[in-house]
């Protein structure tokens, strides 16, 4: 099924622009991950507007802002884009919506690392950056190859906590589980149903992972859940193996994602 | 007369700054086959603003007519349009849209969930071929409840959509388009139809259903077709525009404390006063903050909340005819 969206996608991608004609000099992101991928395939000058959340790499602080959660549809279309760039999932209505206005939007769809690479390099062609596409591609590669780890019978078990109050996990279909597995490690929410399960104190107690990885965001403590008395006895907790990642980053199928798998790696074989 | 100069008022407003020479001739360049120099300033003031500002105006009457119906037919001050789970019926609806993805429509799939949900309360609050009002509610309550669940379920097993579906529920008129301005129109107009044709009957309906029968009004069959329109036109709203509270409730309140409960006045100010209400509240919601668009349901929620109390607290009709209600039928 995704496969077959992926291909629409393509497909549609390679449409839009060829029916567009002419070169692109204005390109709108819709999304802080096509920003990331914008801004590391060597746009800078061709970007025009981001959103407001849109906080990486620095330049993208100083680009004009066309709204956050709420696209301001008016300020988009007097921008005059000739290429809009959205995340379909998260954002199907929009990007229907702005191409009712007549606007070219390509979308991408990715949730796993090879389907971010296709994204990239479909980003790339419609911008005419195949080649800086390639080598993104290509660095992404590199890094899981010297950070990829054969699995075996020993391998660490990973939690993932996503959430405090419930407790959500994340499951197979994310980059995190990706990352984890490439690592050489388990992950606890993967025997679970859907994307970011919830999971019960008892399953995290009797699973008892080796290893606790929470993304966050700046100044986030967790402090109820570490200092939870019913789970002191858990491995990960009792020898304080606790990893804090950017929320950022992994929250965004992006060229950086693969830093975390080098954090995952280095942290649990490395240390 | 004070809905024009508002309606011209918010079209000259928006996130970017279009002169009002400019927009008018737009409109007219539109209206004769001209096209604007500058194509970009066409698509926002054709394409966005104008289906918006007249959207607005369309939903927030629906709302209130609907309410209305509502208040009037169950007799229940209290009656909202959602009140009987469609908002959260078309939530679930949506929700299903949105996680599925792919090719589903998200208005389609809340219109049919809220049409859903009304049908299975109307099938448990008919008993021996009447509607019992207190069942409706009460029924329309507990399945509300219940379709909530499942939304809540569904959001559990996919997190990932969390912000897509509340957004959704937080409603809004951003999506507006000729398109939809014109199906909802259809249905406002087929409402205002059916409901001037039984202004006579819902007055009489006021006075309980004894009087009602005992004028000759067959009470129960009013019921019904008032309920269906009132349901088709909270379907509709919501599907389009998402869960844009408060309206349907306070409108029709004001205006009845303002010129009594003659449904042949009333309906018209309703609609016209909803129509006011939401399209101030949405302009308001484009600008109060620079550069960001907050949901239209917290501004309707700060301009109507302190008018309807101000109005709760005045013992009398501000003009005076609720008096002749009675004989006015």
């Amino acid at each position: 099924m995704r496969k077959i969206h992926i291909l629409i996608f393509v497909v549609l991608a390679a449409f839009s622009t060829a029916a567009w004609g002419g070169t692109i000099d204005r390109i709108i992101s819709i999304t802080p991950s096509n920003s990331e991928i914008l801004f590391a395939l060597g746009l800078k000058e061709k970007i025009i507007a981001v959103t407001d959340h849109c906080n990486y790499p620095k330049e993208a602080l100083l680009k004009t802002k066309i709204g956050g959660v709420k696209l301001l549809y008016e300020k988009i279309v007097r921008l005059k884009p000739d290429l809009i760039i959205g995340l379909y999932d998260a954002q199907k209505r929009d990007i229907d919506q702005l191409r009712k206005y007549g606007l070219n939007v390509l979308s991408v769809n990715p949730h796993t690392i090879k389907e971010l690479e296709e994204a990239i390099l479909i980003i790339g062609k419609a911008t005419d950056r195949v080649e800086q596409a390639q080598k993104i591609n290509k660095n992404i590669e590199a890094t899981i190859d010297k950070y990829i780890k054969e699995k075996s019978k020993n391998s660490p078990l990973v939690f993932v906590l996503i959430n405090e109050k419930p407790l959500l996990t994340a499951g197979k279909k994310t980059f995190i589980n990706d990352l984890i597995n490439i690592a050489g490690a388990n992950n606890l929410g993967a025997e679970l149903t859907g994307s970011y399960p919830a999971i019960s104190v008892e399953k995290l107690i009797s699973a008892n992972p080796d290893y606790i990885i929470i993304p966050s965001f700046e100044n986030e403590q967790y402090q109820g859940f570490l200092k939870d008395s019913r789970l002191k006895n858990i491995k990960a907790i009792k020898n304080k193996k606790i990893l804090f990642i950017n929320a950022d980053i992994i929250s965004r199928p992006g060229p950086r994602i693969v830093k975390v798998l080098e954090q995952i790696y280095k942290y649990i074989w490395e240390k | 007369m004070l809905l024009v100069v508002v309606l011209l008022i918010s079209s000259l407003l928006g996130a970017v700054a279009v002169n009002p020479l400019d927009t008018l001739k737009i409109i007219w360049g539109k209206i004769v086959g001209v096209q604007f120099s500058d194509q970009s300033l066409e698509t926002i003031v054709w394409e966005i603003r104008l289906p918006r500002v007249l959207l607005a105006i369309v939903l927030g009457g629906m709302l209130s007519l609907s309410g209305l119906i509502l208040q009037s037919t169950l007799k229940n001050p209290l009656c909202d349009p959602y009140i009987m789970g469609t908002s959260s019926g078309a939530a679930l609806g949506a929700a299903i849209a949105i996680v599925l993805g792919g090719s589903l429509g998200v208005s389609p799939l809340a219109f049919l969930g809220a049409l859903l949900v009304i049908f299975i309360v109307y099938l448990f609050a008919r008993i021996e071929g009447a509607i019992n009002p207190d069942i409706l509610l009460l029924s329309g309550i507990s399945i509300g409840f219940l379709s909530s669940a499942v939304l809540t379920l569904i959001v559990l097993l996919h997190p990932g959509r969390l912000k897509s579906i509340y957004f959704w529920m937080l409603g809004g008129l951003n999506f507006a388009t000729w398109d939809q301005l014109f199906v909802c129109s259809i249905f406002l107009f087929v409402g205002i139809i059916f409901v001037l044709f039984f202004a006579r009957k819902l007055n009489v309906l006021i006075l309980g259903d004894e009087v009602a029968q005992s004028l000759g009004v067959d009470v129960n069959r009013v019921r019904i077709i008032m309920l269906v329109i009132a349901s088709l036109l909270t379907a509709q709203a919501v599907s389009v525009a998402g869960i844009i509270a408060f309206v349907g409730l306070i409108v029709p309140h004001i205006v009845k404390k303002i010129v009594g409960i003659n449904h042949r006045y009333t309906i018209v100010l309703t609609i016209l006063f909803g129509g006011l209400l939401l399209l101030v509240s949405d302009t308001l919601a484009k600008i109060i903050i620079a550069n960001t668009e907050i949901p239209v349901g917290i501004i309707t929620a700060f301009i109507g909340t302190p008018f309807f109390l101000f109005l709760l607290r005045r013992k009398k009709t501000l003009i005076r005819n609720y008096e002749h209600n009675a004989q006015g039928f």
